[in-house]
């Protein structure tokens, strides 16, 4: 298991990578595929299945899809992104340095647990205990994101669908071709 | 209404009625306020609207008045607690006696009449809705003046007087001169009032009360000097609304105003609120020697210094405003001279003869189309020969000629200051009082003859054609002018009869006994012969020898000086420019520029600037741009992951 | 070195990654991988520590914070689509109508 850990977790932190410094977006989506695949290797590893099977099916098979959805749609992946000036690009690493060495820090000497604690407990992410606790301890807040998820839907629907302006002015419809002043005015 | 009639019986029902007597007014004042807009073509209703509103007032005083009981006794009516502060309890609370019955009885009388006389007068006025409804608010104040149960309702009204003056003087705002009068008027009226307020609150301090009643009681407990203190700071007020000197000037220039308003509030009522409300004291004064002794001399000297000027005045209206400052001096020095009766019983033939004079004036003054020097006057008697009547009968009075009012209040003022030892700083000077009271008679007979024979007699030597007054004007004066002639003979022994609770004890017997004391028989004759004097001697100059006075002028030097003076008022506003109101101008205006320019503005604007400069760094933070946000929120997390740790 | 704190650091990593991301990148899409990135990382440490403490509602959270993590996408990318139709572009330097 420990071998296995760490050739993924260099795998993690490579495609992490990736998703962080690939110049075109689509790159920057198909590195993150990539990520939360490992991450749900992970899962797996640490005996979670229920959560690693969420992991696949929720993140890399709606999320991302979503996401690379959008990408298509707008047209999004015309070539590399240019970064922040490089005022913001050395103190973000300044900074991002800063807290890593922070968090490795705290992690490796002010932490301390009880060794193996629990660890032997093989109940912990099984699918039906998850389930149990899910809709007994805390059903309450199921519930609540049952609702958030609903009106995340409402919310999404009611922004995306403008049928006034079009995603493309030029593309869109004659009838809709006087807003792309109204969008130019906007932008001015 | 049965409900009502079975419960409110008898007392209850008049005390109902004392609140309807201040209450028409105020409801009329606001009307007409609301009514300002009132259409072109109404405006006329607006005046008789206001007078309808007085003559109710007066119809329920009247009421009133015939059931009056003893001295003692009073009509009272408690509207609901006005407010309370520690010890202290002030009602908002009606009450009236026989003094504020036979106040009240002038103010809604003489009041109504004027109002009616104003209809006429102001007929050609475009805002008479304003003109009326500042009369009726007018009418409000004084009444709660009146009838206040209390130094702090009284108070109210002495204060809203003040404001109707203010705004009556001011009524024509659109010429400065006339603006200027009025804050003239208010600014040294304020003066008084600051001294009227301390008084109250020495009274307040020392016993814990501000109603009369209770102060009546109360005051024999204060120590001599307070009594002095309380006395002189009152009197303070007094000087300022009733026109006395130093405090006198604002009165000449509101003549500015209306004539009405002259007739009305600077001749009838508001300038004898002083008068009133030292009678209304009369407990307090009795106690106050010197105090009275100051009110004698300021009264006496008030009354000679404003008979000088009035000599030489060609203003009608100056003539009669200087005038009223005189009678009102003869006022104080009844007061002065403990005899409160005395002071009031002027107070009300002034009130008939002094309001007669000016509404005639303002009769006069329309019908030469509004010219006031009396040297454009003359032999108006055969075009005007109601108003004529009028004046003549009111001059008649003033001059103190034989049984006509004036005749008979200003005998008793000089037989109480003869009789009544005032003594100040250790000497007698009641003789001497006495001796400038006589000499001021004989100037006033001398200067209102002078008006009477400018105006009416000899040949007209104005240029527009004179005609006489509507109705609504000769109406007023004419049923003025009854009292005027008549109310001494008739009445002057019942009323001070009726007020004798206001007056001296060696006083109260009237005039039947006192016909019996030689010296009284004497003084009186020597009084008659001076108003005599006074009358026969202008009446020639005036009359006979019209070109008398200006080779006079012409052949001496001193004559010269001496009508320069009394012209110029004794050059007494320039004194108090010269003296007050310049070096307070240039106090602030050092004190604007240095205090309100540099400190006060500076602390502002530097302020707004330090925070405007500091605007301009921080704004440079808020590029709109997300990243940026997102760095500083992240330096903030990190710096609180720091915190965390280090603890 | 213990399985709790290698995946404590590995998650510690993957933050820091997804936050430089934010910092440094100007594409909105990306800002917002790069955020769901952060998410996972906190997901990662939780389950580390559920199993640590052999406790079954570090793994209940997990759900959430991806249930969340779905609605934040579906809000989130709408309002990138609402952005690009004012704006015609998704770069936050062409986003910045609060400056001051």
């Amino acid at each position: 298991m420990i071998v296995a850990m760490w050739i993924f977790g260099v795998l993690t932190v490579l495609s992490a990578l990736g998703v962080v410094f690939a110049p075109r977006p689509l790159h920057s989506a198909l590195w993150l595929v990539g990520t939360l695949f490992f991450l749900a290797v992970h899962f797996a590893l640490m005996g979670a299945d229920f959560i690693a099977a969420l992991q696949v099916v929720v993140y890399a098979g709606a999320i991302m899809v979503l996401v690379v959805f959008v990408i298509m749609l707008l047209g999004l992946d015309e070539g590399p992104t240019q970064n922040q000036s490089r005022l913001t690009l050395y103190s973000g690493a300044i900074f991002c340095g800063l807290f890593l060495g922070l968090l490795l820090f705290a992690f490796t000497h002010q932490l301390s647990f009880p060794i193996g604690s629990g660890v032997s407990n093989g109940s912990v992410g099984d699918p039906r205990e998850v389930g149990r606790v899910l809709v007994t301890d805390f059903l309450y807040a199921f519930e609540v994101i049952a609702l958030l998820l609903f009106a995340a839907i409402i919310g999404a629907v009611l922004l995306a669908n403008d049928r006034k302006r079009p995603l493309m002015p030029g593309r869109g419809l004659k009838a809709v071709q006087g807003s792309a002043n109204d969008a130019a005015s906007v932008e001015a | 209404m049965n409900i009502l009639g079975s419960t409110l019986t008898g007392q209850v029902t008049e005390n109902l009625l004392l609140v309807l007597i201040p209450l028409f007014p105020l409801v009329g004042a606001a009307l007409l306020g609301v009514a300002v807009g009132i259409r072109e073509d109404r405006r006329w209703q607006a005046g008789w609207a206001a007078t309808l509103f007085a003559v109710c007032s007066f119809v329920v005083t009247v009421k009133l008045f015939l059931g009056i009981g003893d001295a003692q006794e009073a009509f009272r009516y408690t509207a609901w607690r006005w407010f309370e502060s520690g010890q202290l309890s002030v009602a908002l609370a009606l009450r009236m006696d026989r003094l504020a019955g036979v106040m009240t009885l002038v103010v809604t009388g003489v009041g109504s009449l004027i109002h009616l006389y104003a209809i006429g007068y102001m007929h050609e006025d475009e805002s008479r809705p304003r003109f009326f409804c500042y009369l009726n608010l007018f009418l409000f104040a004084m009444l709660l003046l009146v009838l206040g149960e209390n130094l702090l309702v009284m108070f109210v009204g002495w204060e809203g007087v003040g404001l109707c003056s203010y705004l009556l003087i001011g009524f024509w705002y659109r010429e400065m001169p006339n603006a200027d009068a009025g804050q003239k008027a208010f600014v040294v009226n304020r003066i008084g009032d600051a001294g009227f307020l301390l008084g109250i609150f020495v009274l307040f301090w020392n016993l814990g009360t501000v109603s009369f009643p209770e102060l009546q009681g109360l005051v024999g407990q204060l120590p001599p000097y307070l009594a002095e203190t309380a006395a002189l700071l009152l009197f303070v007020g007094a000087v300022g609304k009733s026109a006395q000197i130093p405090l006198f000037v604002w009165l000449p220039d509101a003549m500015a105003g209306p004539t009405p308003v002259s007739a009305l509030i600077h001749a009838a009522t508001m300038v004898t609120a002083g008068v009133y409300m030292v009678t209304r004291l009369g407990a307090l004064y009795v106690l106050a020697p010197t105090a009275l002794a100051v009110i004698a001399v300021v009264g006496t000297a008030t009354a000679l210094l404003a008979a000088t000027i009035a000599l030489a005045q060609n203003d009608i209206k100056k003539v009669l405003a200087y005038s009223t400052v005189s009678q009102l001096g003869y006022m104080f020095m009844a007061l002065g001279a403990a005899a409160f009766s005395n002071g009031i019983y002027h107070v009300v033939t002034h009130a008939f003869f002094k309001a007669c004079l000016f509404m005639a004036a303002g009769s006069v003054i329309v019908g030469c189309h509004h010219e006031q020097d009396m040297r454009h006057y003359g032999g108006l008697r055969k075009s005007m020969p109601l108003t004529f009547l009028a004046y003549l009968a009111a001059t008649y009075a003033i001059t103190g000629l034989p049984f006509g009012a004036g005749f008979f209040s200003k005998d008793a003022i000089l037989w109480a200051v003869y009789s009544h030892e005032i003594v100040l700083f250790g000497t007698p000077i009641n003789r001497v009082l006495w001796g400038v009271g006589l000499f001021t008679a004989f100037l006033t007979a001398f200067y209102m003859t002078r008006s009477l024979m400018m105006t009416f007699f000899g040949e007209y030597r104005g240029h527009e054609h004179p005609h006489e007054s509507p109705w609504t004007m000769t109406t007023p004066i004419l049923i003025l002018a009854v009292p005027s002639l008549a109310f001494g003979f008739l009445f002057g022994e019942e009323f001070l009869h009726f007020l004798a609770a206001w007056g001296r004890e060696d006083l109260n017997v009237g005039h039947a006994v006192l016909a019996e004391n030689a010296t009284y028989h004497l003084l009186e004759m020597i009084s008659m012969g001076i108003a005599v004097a006074g009358v026969a001697l202008a009446a020639f100059i005036y009359g006979l020898q019209p070109r008398l006075v200006d080779s006079l002028l012409r052949a001496a030097a001193v004559c010269r000086g001496v009508h320069r003076a009394l012209l110029n008022k004794w050059w007494i506003d320039e004194l108090y420019d010269a003296l007050i109101v310049a070096p307070l101008r240039k106090v602030s205006a050092v004190l604007f520029s240095v205090l309100d320019r540099a400190l006060i503005d500076g602390t502002v604007n530097g302020t707004a600037l330090f925070m405007a400069a500091n605007g301009e760094i921080v704004r440079r933070m808020h590029t709109g741009r997300v990243s940026s946000y997102a760095m500083v929120l992240f330096a903030g997390t990190i710096a609180a992951i720091i915190f965390w740790i280090v603890l | 070195m213990e399985v709790t704190q290698f995946y404590l650091v590995l998650g510690a990593v993957l933050f820091t990654l997804g936050t430089l991301g934010v910092l440094i990148r100007r594409n909105t899409i990306v800002i917002f991988m790069c955020i769901e990135l952060m998410l996972n990382s906190v997901n990662l440490t939780m389950v580390a520590l559920s199993r640590q403490f052999g406790e079954v509602s570090g793994q209940v959270f997990v759900f959430f914070v991806m249930a969340v993590a779905a609605a934040e996408a579906a809000v989130g990318l709408a309002i990138i689509m609402t952005a690009f139709r004012n704006y015609h572009s998704v770069r936050t330097t062409d986003v910045h109508d609060l400056a001051g």
